[in-house]
């Protein structure tokens, strides 16, 4: 393989700082007497830059881990019913379990719990603040409609596999974040009626 | 588990969430990503680092919601890049316009270009650990890389000559 494309194919490794010290010190040597190369380095330099700020806000928030404890206790409780039998009803038992819950999220989430706003005028969710909200479980129809409207906010997606939806703020701009955090504030506020929520 | 998500949940987030582009799917992968550690903790061999592990098991997962859209099947396997003369118009040349300019053609690399970029740039991975994550080898992480830099730049430049012609 040619020299310089041997230099080129490490420079992003040059960028991260995982050379060996002597392919470094041989890179470095080589971008000394090639401005082009060294205009590579530059470019990669920048690119790093980006991508580390464009995730500098990311926070998946709590969801996540309590999910995921959720069902580790649900494997181990699983895992501790030894007996045939046992097992046979745990699996009876899940299963109506998921029957039970889809009627319910039907129930309280159905149609009629669609991709619009209360006031009617279809909402472009990707000019509003985002949230993601897990509700409380068992919790009524009719208690998630008041919350949402005292909140100015709209279900736009979901419920995804884990039980979230995304919910869009109708009086806080996409940006807002100081918006976004009073009105998480708020609804985290309710725990009587929100198990979880983040702003997106 | 709590403190391992402390310390790694918003790693596992960045790297599902630069794949999927979706926030509410890349909080399920890390989900999936942690009863999948908890499941497989005394596998770890400590033959690499920890990052290494968990990133190569999130990857499994993507690959498993990957696979579940089938309509994003074609996307996980695609190596082709987009051309990067169709690009938007460029923005001014100034530095905040070039930054937006390059968000927007990372936003459009391919998947596994984008993959290794995220490897190498957000998460300083050497070539071998990329290639143990990505389960490829390392002349292919050489070479996405190669290919994803050079595309970008095309996109980059093409946007701000268009600019600057506009």
């Amino acid at each position: 393989m040619p020299e310089r494309l041997e230099h080129e194919e490490a420079l992003p490794f040059l960028v991260n700082g995982t050379l060996s010290a002597e392919e470094r010190e041989a890179l470095e040597r080589a971008l000394a007497e090639d401005p082009a190369l060294a205009d590579e380095q530059a470019f990669l330099a920048e690119l790093r830059a980006a991508i580390r700020d464009d995730a500098a806000g990311l926070d998946p928030g709590e969801w996540p881990l309590r999910r995921a404890l959720r069902a580790i206790e649900r494997e181990r409780r699983q895992a501790r019913r030894v007996h045939p039998v046992w097992r046979a009803l745990a699996v009876a038992a899940s299963l109506a379990v998921l029957v039970q819950a889809g009627v319910l999220v039907r129930q309280t989430f159905g149609p009629h719990m669609g991709a619009r706003p209360l006031g009617g005028e279809a909402l472009r969710a990707a000019d509003r603040a985002v949230l993601q909200i897990a509700f409380a479980p068992g919790v009524s129809e009719a208690a998630v409609r008041a919350l949402l409207a005292e909140s100015h906010a709209t279900i736009v997606d979901g419920p995804s596999a884990a039980g979230l939806y995304r919910v869009a703020l109708r009086d806080v701009a996409a940006g807002d974040e100081a918006g976004a955090e009073r009105a998480r504030a708020a609804l985290a506020a309710r725990s009587d009626v929100v198990a979880h929520v983040a702003v997106e | 588990m709590t403190e391992l998500y402390a310390r790694h949940g918003r790693r596992i987030y960045a790297f599902a969430l630069s794949r999927l582009r979706d926030p509410v799917a890349a909080s399920d992968v890390v989900s999936e990503t942690l009863v999948e550690v908890w499941r497989g903790a005394g596998r770890f061999a400590g033959r690499s680092r920890v990052t290494t592990w968990l990133l190569g098991i999130a990857r499994h997962k993507l690959v498993d919601e990957l696979r579940r859209r089938a309509a994003r099947a074609h996307e996980e396997l695609d190596e082709s890049l987009p051309d990067p003369a169709a690009a938007d118009p460029g923005d001014a040349l100034d530095g905040a316009g070039a930054r937006a300019r390059l968000q927007r053609c990372l936003e459009r690399l391919g998947a596994a270009q984008r993959e290794a970029v995220h490897l190498a740039f957000f998460e300083d991975l050497s070539c071998g650990e990329i290639a143990e994550v990505a389960g490829i080898p390392v002349g292919t992480v050489k070479t996405r890389l190669f290919h994803a830099r050079r595309w970008l730049r095309r996109c980059v430049e093409g946007g701000a000559q268009e600019g600057a012609d506009a």
